[in-house]
């Protein structure tokens, strides 16, 4: 049983015009744990409305999605206890120090206030926080924010990660710490689903990869799959071929 | 509902609001530091500008020479003014040394230029130049709004007063009579104004918008701030529901409101006693120790359900915005629309009766008004105002629920925000969310309150009309507007309403209720009368409603009585009302909403226990059989009887009631078999009915 599942997810908006726009169009995927999978696209694909509907922001206009055995419209706070969610512009709360918002967090996700501090203190060790864990998050750098999502993100220790674009606008050495991030998750165990721009980061990152394209999955698979499939070596070259192929290579 | 879970987010935004400049500016630094200034400071900007003008020259304007010429004789003679003691005031100085003439044609518009501070015509004269028989007519051309010609006039009137007074007395020395012959009356008023009634007449308003300024900027960074800043959506994956959240939230907001209301009121008061205004806010009759201190308890006591409404109400029109600027647009016509059923309680001579008890707002600022006057009030009145008031804040609280975290809300443009309410956007659900079906009870109250009102006026006193109509009315406002409603938002009608069919068993658990429930409504309302007796003057009006059950045809009395109220009262409480809240709570938590809601329709405490009870038994009866009919017939029967009892004494009796008194216990067999009758009821229902499969799917949209 796949940790991350959805089946024929779909979402369409209204427009100002009074039609509506299909945003996700019938989206199939699972994510075993320890597995990470790849959602790439170009703009506008309909990632970043795929995740919100995995984390139950979104209601999907049909389809559904299973997290960990529970259903996302079912059972939300069931499901909302087994995930973490991470996006770019997550924002913290500026007055608070880094070690309050974790033990506020841990204490949402039902900890007791003893077992909320330990957590944020095992955190702040794990991520190198302790240097400015007293201070205010409006006062920290891209850098460091990005660690104390990260943390923040984790307090419950979920088996299921989602995360939107979680390397945008960080330099080389927090794009660094991200991405180690991520491979000890995985190695953990567990079930990661990220969306990202950064192709080669993907290449080397993902188990496997689904490429999006107008709401649609339009190709599948691990990294050296799809390099048969398309006969490409480059993964930017797999996406632009099969982009411009569409809808020829439709899985 | 998880207490330790709201207390978290209850302290955790105390602290982010209380760390944030902003906040402690406007509820702290702004009532504390600000108001006292700029008080003091307009205040005596207002009474040295007074001064300045008192000592300027004051221009008088007169059509021609010959006039001012009569009226320089006239002033030359100007008696000084008395004080209280009757000595002459030694600072005066006399108009005549502070007059500049001015001679025009056209008086008028020199006065409304502001050339000439006012206009002196003299008419009419007679007997000029003998100062025992001449008589004169002025005619003062003023601008009344204007301080300058106002003085002007006041001075010019109150010295040609003074001269014809000493007139007066000289003519009446001439006919060597006392002055006294000619006033046959003197009047000495003492006025019983108490600090209290002048409160009473700002406090009230200023409650409501002191609660509303000091709740508008947490209520504002809460909702569409934390949006703003991104953290709205890490709260929204956290596993809190939407409610626990809004309730953290809301608590935070009374809490601000109460302190920055506090923190005004004691500001005011402050400047108020240590500045010296109270002369100037016209006081200066009471003693000043007992000015607000009195009032201090009641003041702050009714501070907290102004809080707590205004903070509802607030926190549910910022819910639909997503951003400060956007919260911000919607918040003045709020303002406005919250003020002015404020506004219109406070007109003068307006009582706490009839529809003001239930006007939104009004309610209370007319509650507060007579508390702080000393006026007289009926436990029932103030009972009416806090339970009204608490029903209109949770029915905000409701709606800001239903508002939190919607995705159009969360993730839109403006087009979307449109959507929110446009029917083609809505997603079909089997029921209605719980703040939809409260929102749709609380709006009920207030206009079935003022239907009810209405048809009283109407018919005056003629029973039979106002029964006619409420049984025509009742099912527009209890049955086809919720089932619009539902249809509206494409909710399934028959779960929701419960028109469903009801298992055997629970038929007879309604018919053993429908024979039972009388005789526990009777019994609690024997049971109240130790504590909260009914006032004799209700129970004379009574009298035509009693008389009516006697006279008309019983077919009448059981359908306007029984049958269309058991009907339409199920469907919209049982059915609406209990099955948006069987989604998201627990039965007992069901119950005692929907008995509370129920009881408190009938408008009366002397039946809230009552009603409360039989609300609770029908709605267990719903809420396992899923379905309103067994409680339709329960309700009917039990309905029913009260018509078979005034129409057959002789039955009653037979059973062995006293059919002339309502107000004895029933004999105990009588007891003893209805406590059986329930018990089993309750009993035989035991078991709830399961969900029926639905093509759809059966969540709600929470
Ligand atoms: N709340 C909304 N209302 C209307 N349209 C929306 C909404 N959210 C997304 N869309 C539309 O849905 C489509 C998919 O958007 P989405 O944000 O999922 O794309 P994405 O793949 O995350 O793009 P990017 O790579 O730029 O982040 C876009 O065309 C977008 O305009
Ligand atoms: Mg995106």
């Amino acid at each position: 049983m796949p940790m991350i599942h959805s089946e024929n997810l779909a979402k369409s908006f209204p427009t100002p015009d009074g039609s509506q726009k299909l945003a996700v169009a019938g989206l199939s995927f699972a994510v075993e744990p320890g597995q990470i999978y790849g959602l790439l696209g170009p703009n506008g694909a309909g990632k970043t409305t795929t995740l919100r509907m995995l984390c139950g922001l979104v209601v999907p206009t049909s389809g559904r999605a299973v997290i960990a055995g529970y259903d996302v419209q079912q059972q939300p706070l069931a499901v909302k206890q087994v995930l973490g969610f991470l996006t770019a512009n997550t924002g913290l709360y500026q007055r608070l120090s880094v070690r309050d918002v974790l033990v506020y967090f841990g204490k949402l996700h039902g900890m007791t206030t003893p077992q909320a501090k330990d957590r944020a203190a095992a955190l702040i060790d794990t991520f190198d926080m302790a240097d400015f864990a007293t201070l205010r998050c409006g006062s920290l750098s891209t850098g460091q924010k990005q660690r104390c999502n990260i943390a923040r993100a984790l307090v419950a220790d979920p088996p299921a990660l989602i995360l939107d674009e979680p390397t945008l606008g960080l330099d080389v050495l927090s794009n660094r710490v991200m991405l180690n991030f991520v491979r000890d998750q995985r190695d953990a165990g567990k079930s990661i689903i990220l969306s990202t721009h950064y192709l080669d980061e993907a290449e080397t990152l993902c188990d496997r990869i689904g490429l999006i394209h107008q709401g649609r999955l339009i190709a599948e698979g691990s990294f050296p799959q799809l390099q048969e499939q398309s006969g490409e070596h480059r993964l930017s070259d797999i996406f632009l071929k099969l982009i411009h192929e569409e809808p020829v290579h439709i899985v | 509902m998880n207490l330790t879970r709201i207390k978290t987010i209850y302290f955790k935004e105390l602290v982010d609001l209380l760390r944030d400049r902003r906040t402690v500016i406007a509820t702290i630094i702004v009532p504390v530091v600000l108001y006292p200034m700029l008080m003091l400071f307009s205040v005596q900007a207002a009474s040295v500008q007074t001064g300045k003008v008192a000592q300027e020259q004051i221009v008088v304007g007169v059509p021609s020479r010959e006039d001012q010429n009569t009226l320089i004789r006239l002033l030359a003679n100007e008696p000084t003014p008395k004080d209280e003691d009757g000595q002459p005031d030694t600072d005066y100085k006399p108009l005549i040394s502070r007059v500049q003439w001015v001679i025009t044609k056209d008086i008028k518009s020199a006065v409304q230029s502001h050339q000439i501070g006012c206009g002196v015509l003299v008419s009419k004269v007679q007997n000029a130049g003998d100062p025992l028989r001449e008589q004169y007519t002025f005619e003062l051309l003023v601008q009344t709004d204007q301080i300058r010609s106002r003085m002007a006039a006041n001075r010019v009137e109150s010295a040609l007063r003074r001269i014809g007074q000493n007139r007066v007395d000289q003519r009446l020395d001439s006919l060597d009579v006392s002055r006294d012959v000619i006033d046959p009356f003197f009047f000495k008023q003492t006025n019983l104004t108490t600090s209290g009634s002048l409160l009473g007449l700002i406090m009230p308003l200023l409650l409501v918008l002191i609660t509303l300024t000091s709740a508008i900027y947490p209520a504002i960074d809460l909702t569409a701030g934390e949006r703003e800043r991104g953290t709205l959506e890490t709260l929204l994956v956290c596993p809190v529901p939407a409610g626990e959240l809004v309730a953290g939230k809301f608590l935070t907001v009374v809490t601000i409101a109460l302190l920055g209301a506090m923190l005004n009121l004691g500001s005011v008061a402050a400047t108020v006693y240590f500045g010296g205004l109270t002369d100037l806010l016209g006081a200066a009759e009471q003693s000043a120790g007992d000015l607000p201190l009195s009032a201090i308890p009641i003041v702050l006591l009714a501070l907290i359900p102004f809080a707590v409404l205004t903070s509802a109400i607030l926190l549910a029109v910022c819910g639909f915005a997503r951003s400060f600027k956007e919260a911000q647009n919607y918040i003045t016509p709020v303002i406005l629309a919250t003020l002015m059923p404020g506004m219109v309680a406070n007109l003068p001579g307006t009582q706490l009766q009839g529809p003001m008890l239930v006007l939104p707002v009004g309610n209370m600022v007319l509650l507060v008004r007579d508390l702080l006057s000393g006026t007289q009030l009926e436990v029932y009145q103030i009972m009416m105002v806090l339970l009204s008031t608490s029903l209109y804040a949770g029915g905000a609280v409701a709606l800001a629920t239903q508002m939190f975290g919607r995705e159009a809300v969360m993730f839109s443009d403006n087009a979307s925000i449109k959507s929110l309410l446009s029917r083609r956007m809505i997603r079909a659900s089997k029921y209605p969310s719980m703040g939809l079906a409260c929102f749709y009870v609380a709006m009920l109250f207030p206009v079935w309150f003022y239907v009810q009102t209405a048809l009283q006026r109407k018919f005056d006193g003629d029973m039979v009309n106002v029964l006619r109509w409420t049984a025509v009315l009742m099912p527009v406002f209890f049955a086809i507007l919720p089932a619009l409603m539902l249809w509206y938002f494409k909710l399934e009608m028959k779960p929701t309403l419960a028109l469903g069919k009801a298992a055997p068993r629970y038929w007879l658990s309604g018919l053993l209720l429908g024979l039972s429930m009388w005789v526990v409504g009777h019994e609690i309302f024997v049971i109240q009368e130790y504590i909260l007796p009914i006032p004799e003057a209700l129970i004379q009006q009574q009298a035509p409603m009693e008389a009516l059950m006697k006279n008309q045809p019983l077919w009448w009395l059981l359908l306007v009585v029984a049958v269309v109220p058991a009907v339409v009262e199920e469907m919209c409480f049982r059915g609406m009302l209990l099955n948006s809240l069987r989604a998201n709570s627990r039965r007992y938590i069901g119950l005692l909403v929907t008995a509370a809601a129920f009881a408190m329709f009938h408008f009366l405490v002397y039946r809230l226990a009552l009603t409360f009870v039989l609300g609770l038994f029908l709605a267990y009866l719903c809420w396992q059989s899923r379905s309103i009919w067994p409680g339709v017939l329960a309700h009917f029967m039990n309905n029913g009887f009260a018509v078979l009892r005034a129409q057959y004494p002789n039955v009653v009796e037979w059973i062995g009631i006293d059919p002339a008194s309502e107000s004895k216990h029933l004999p105990i067999h009588v007891i003893v078999i209805a406590a059986v009758l329930v018990v089993a009821a309750i009993w035989i229902s035991r078991k709830p009915m399961d969900e029926p499969q639905s093509h759809r799917g059966t969540e709600t949209s929470q």
